[in-house]
């Protein structure tokens, strides 16, 4: 009720304060009639009535007390006062908020992607208790489980309440009445979506009799593909569409926005996964996630998954032996090897600028400070307590880290814009359709709400302090009987030359950072792809199930090819299993010598394979350093001949001539009989690089596709075309006149598959290098206003030296000498922390040493021309200074 | 004019509250009151009166309205409400504790 009464006034505040004087004037009058009829003559009568009153001032202050907490009051004034102070000094406000501002954006973008890549919940439910199983191989690259290890974990432990699998494909979606898309399909155990406590909106999920061999084929689509492919309509569910080929009834549609377990279009039993049947031991890939007991632990689940793991291992020798088991929350598998780390340094440069920002706004309160400590010493001499001067610096700094971090709230939306796309993922059948994770949910919620307030605090706080415990040491005696700025303690001086350093040597660690990403991407840039790019456009499709044997695949090569050369959209035309710029995802085949015995205690050793078409070395002008390229008759039963890269002959032959070797290539899996033919080495082109982060170049043979005894089902399909709409158009034409349900997918020109393998390199290196900037910026900011305010500070002092007959020479060398030291030890210290830390950066620099010498002369050696440039400009201004006028300034 | 000597505290809102029992009052009306009923002893001086008052406003005790005195000037009246008399109505039995209490102490030999 007080309180509510207290509200009311404030809001009415003005006419309750007209009406007291009202009142108080009334009052008056009475006092005046009343000393009227004591008899005190006309002319008196004003003044006796107000000596009667007393203090009426006091009387209105004090009502006014009763209503308003007089601090609150106290602290309004503080907060006018400052205002009036920074619109004064426009110039200062605004370099300090911007200052501040720049570091809050970067921060708070950094941590929007830390928020939203790892501490944001997932979207299932309880998903602590979510367990993934997968296994690492000696890359470090996930390479899943296989499906018999899973069904062993299911039957074998305890910890969990239920468990899944599901295995991630490219399918072929098409109906009679509609065209094939390629689209990504799950295959999942019937028990998923009940593990992750999802239904679906419509129909119904996956049951047990879904996932029995020989049951009723069933899918389920994603709400995203209902919605696009279906308009929305619920008449879809109980329709049947061919998935890769095999008739299926839609039973369900999921809510929308659920994936899993990364993107998907289509779920499907388990039991529809093509080969599941036969799966092996080692056809891995599979992904594995169990639902945690209620009070189970992490630590349980690892040591039962490690113990049944030890066992299966023990029992079938065929599994890899190199690979590693590891058991982890969901949560924390989903953001791939390396990322992880990656976030958190993205996210500590952007705190160290935060750090910078603040350093820099502390340094020019301080010298703020300085100016203003003789009416500073003027309150506290009049008897202003210390704690309100305190008070009064913190206001202030309050009222900048309010103005920062609503620029700062800018910049972060504008740099989170600029970076969203890093986490893109790029599916293999999609690349032109890029998608974000399901679990990656950018938008600002509670927990980045709190990251911007404690982000204003500590700016706030963070640029006040130094200042603000400065100025309540000053001792008001001295600086009032010092000159009019007053001098500059000497411990402040060393402090805010401290600060200067420490930002110097920030800058230049970012600086080396940011270069040695750009000197990397340049490097990428101007690497030779070895192969032509420009106006040739690459498409893939993949053959479904009922072409079974290798006759039926290589007579649809055959037909296709014939029907690409005759057609006039394309310049040139080759079909090829995959492309030599992208190693990475082709398939692999175990590699034999001839004439060397098979060690069975060692795992077979592989290499890429990739099958030509006729005419793919002259289509991509892939060179041939020694012997000669592929041609028709190296198909020829009998004259089997194959070309391999530099790698290869390096890691298989060493030094000696691999022309005229003989080698034989197998699918890995179990020995196809009869075995596959000797293949005769016959050239060696150079290795294609493949711009990925720092990782061996892969061996490569390339062998004639209508030789190959085991074609694989999908091919690249490679043409000259200028434009990719027209080459895509003109190839589903040619496709569809030799089989309809083919859809065409992953169409891109080269060059963009060029630009997309150097785009991690490029988002990373670019926030560095924004970073960098940022803080270039910043630490120059800092050097012209330090040297500027010094300057200001000993103007008198410049006045006498050059009225005395001081070169202007000898005052900028006075300073500069200054400005040097700051600088060299700033350099000093970053460089050698950059030195120190740039090799965590490694992993990321493909074709630069992490401490690449060029780097680390340009970076200072540009910092310094920057720095001294900053500080020479505020030199130059003080030393077209009239010592006159300075001298008689006081 | 000084103000009220030391007063016990509390001791002017009670005194304030008390006038107003018997009808509503403008400020110097009170003021006057309180001198006259104390011969002369207590005056209640602007600086303390109107802050007094306005903490009783606050605490809910007065209401106050604007009216017209009986010289036909415009004046603000104030008037007990149902807290403030239940309030009077306690602290007067507790001031005659006190007074009585301070009475004893200064009479003990």
């Amino acid at each position: 009720m007080r309180l509510l009464r207290r509200l009311r006034f404030l809001l009415a505040r003005r006419r309750e304060e007209a009406d007291l004087a009202a009142e108080l004037e009334f009052h008056r009058r009475m006092k005046i009639e009343e000393l009227r009829d004591h008899g005190v003559g006309e002319p008196e009568l004003g003044a006796a009535a107000s000596r009667a009153m007393g203090n009426e001032l006091l009387a209105r202050e004090r009502s006014r007390d009763m209503w308003v907490w007089p601090w609150l009051q106290d602290i309004a004034l503080d907060v006018r006062f400052a205002l009036r102070l920074l619109l004064k000094e426009r110039r200062f406000a605004l370099t300090a908020m911007v200052t501040l501002g720049l570091g809050i954006g970067v921060s708070n973008a950094a941590f929007s992607f830390i928020n939203a890549a790892l501490f944001r919940d997932l979207p299932f439910d309880q998903p602590d208790r979510l367990i993934a199983i997968r296994t690492d191989d000696v890359r470090g690259f996930n390479a899943g489980v296989s499906y018999l290890e899973f069904l062993e974990w299911q039957a074998q432990t305890t910890v969990f309440e239920s468990m899944a699998a599901s295995l991630s494909q490219s399918v072929n979606l098409s109906e009679d009445d509609r065209g094939a898309e390629r689209l990504s399909g799950t295959y999942i155990t019937h028990q998923g979506f009940a593990m992750l406590g999802v239904a679906p909106a419509i129909g119904r999920s996956f049951m047990a009799d879904d996932d029995r061999d020989g049951a009723p084929p069933v899918v389920i689509f994603s709400h995203s593909l209902w919605q696009s492919r279906y308009g929305g309509d619920p008449g879809v569910l109980g329709r049947v569409v061919r998935v890769s080929g095999l008739p299926s009834t839609v039973i369900g549609v999921m809510p929308e926005g659920f994936n899993y377990p990364l993107v998907a279009d289509l779920w499907a039993p388990m039991a529809m996964a093509p080969g599941i049947r036969n799966a092996t031991w080692r056809s891995t890939g599979f992904d594995a996630v169990g639902r945690l007991r209620p009070g189970a632990s992490l630590e349980q689940a690892r040591s039962e998954i490690e113990t049944v793991g030890a066992r299966s291992l023990r029992d079938h020798p065929e599994i890899n032996k190199d690979r590693r088991l590891l058991v982890m929350r969901v949560k924390d598998s989903q953001i791939g090897n390396g990322a992880a780390p990656l976030l958190w340094a993205l996210f500590g440069g952007a705190v160290i600028v935060l750090l910078v920002a603040c350093a820099n706004v502390a340094n020019l309160l301080l010298a703020r400070a300085w100016s203003r400590s003789r009416e500073i010493a003027v309150r506290v001499a009049i008897g202003a307590p210390r704690w309100r001067v305190v008070r009064q610096v913190l206001i202030e700094c309050t009222l900048l880290g309010a103005g920062s971090t609503v620029l700062g709230a800018y910049f972060s939306y504008v740099a989170f814009q600029a970076m969203s796309n890093a986490f893109n993922i790029f599916e293999f059948g999609a690349p032109d359709r890029p998608r974000k994770p399901y679990w990656y949910d950018p938008s600002l919620d509670g927990f980045g709400l709190l990251f911007m307030a404690a982000t204003f605090l500590f700016a706030s706080l963070g640029a006040g302090l130094v200042p603000a415990l400065h100025l309540s040491r000053a001792d008001a005696n001295d600086i009032l009987k010092q000159g009019a700025a007053g001098q500059v303690p000497a411990a402040s001086r060393r402090w805010a030359a401290a600060l200067m350093a420490a930002q110097i040597a920030v800058a230049s660690m970012l600086l080396c950072a940011g270069g040695l990403f750009m000197r990397n991407l340049l490097s990428l840039y101007f690497t030779d792809p070895i192969v032509a790019t420009e106006n040739r456009v690459a498409m893939r499709l993949t053959l479904p199930q009922n072409y079974a044997s290798a006759a039926d695949r290589l007579q649809f090569v055959r037909r296709l090819d014939e029907r690409l050369t005759a057609n006039t959209e394309f310049s040139s035309s080759t079909i090829g299993s995959d492309l030599p710029l992208q190693t990475l995802t082709a398939l692999s085949r175990t590699v034999e010598l001839q004439g060397e015995a098979p060690d069975p205690t060692r795992q077979p050793r592989t290499a890429v394979f990739i099958a030509t078409g006729p005419r793919f070395f002259d289509v991509l002008e892939l060179p041939v350093i020694r012997g000669r390229a592929l041609g028709p008759e190296d198909a020829l039963v009998g004259r089997e001949g194959a070309v391999v890269n530099q790698r290869f002959a390096a890691l298989f032959f060493g030094d000696d001539d691999p022309l005229g070797k003989r080698i034989r290539l197998t699918q890995p899996g179990p020995a196809p009989i009869p075995r596959p033919a000797w293949l005769t080495i016959v050239g060696i082109t150079p290795t294609v690089p493949d711009f990925l982060p720092k990782r061996p170049d892969d061996a490569v043979v390339y062998a004639p596709l209508l030789g190959d005894p085991t074609p694989s089902r999908s091919l690249s399909v490679i043409v000259g075309s200028a434009s990719k709409a027209a080459a895509v158009a003109a190839l589903r034409h040619e496709v569809s006149a030799l089989d309809g349900d083919l859809p065409i997918y992953a169409a891109q020109s080269l060059d963009e598959i060029m630009s997309m393998t150097r785009m991690g390199t490029r988002m990373i290196g670019s926030w560095f290098q924004a970073l960098a900037v940022v803080a270039v910026l910043l630490a120059c900011v800092g050097l012209y206003a330090l040297t500027a305010h010094n300057i200001a500070q000993r103007r008198q002092e410049i006045g006498i030296r050059m009225a005395l007959g001081a070169r202007t020479g000898q005052v900028v060398w006075m300073f500069t000498r200054h400005t040097f030291v700051v600088l060299a030890s700033g350099l000093a210290l970053g460089l050698t922390a950059a030195l120190a830390t740039t090799r965590l950066l490694a992993s990321f620099l493909q074709s630069v040493d992490p401490r690449d010498p060029l780097t680390f002369v340009v970076v200072p050696t540009l910092l310094a021309l920057v720095a001294l440039g900053s500080g020479a400009i505020a030199i130059g201004r003080a030393t077209r200074v009239d010592p006159l006028i300075t001298l008689r300034a006081d | 004019m000084g103000d009220v000597p030391d007063l016990l505290p509390g001791t002017l809102d009670l005194l304030i509250l008390r006038c107003l029992r018997s009808g509503p009052m403008h400020g110097y009306g009170i003021a006057l009151q309180i001198r006259t009923y104390s011969d002369d002893v207590l005056q209640v001086g602007e600086s303390s009166l109107y802050p007094a008052v306005q903490r009783l406003l606050l605490n809910g005790w007065l209401k106050a309205e604007w009216g017209t005195s009986d010289n036909n000037r415009r004046a603000r009246y104030y008037t007990l409400t149902v807290a403030g008399r239940k309030h009077m109505a306690a602290e007067v039995d507790e001031f005659d504790r006190l007074v009585v209490a301070i009475h004893k102490v200064l009479k003990a030999t």
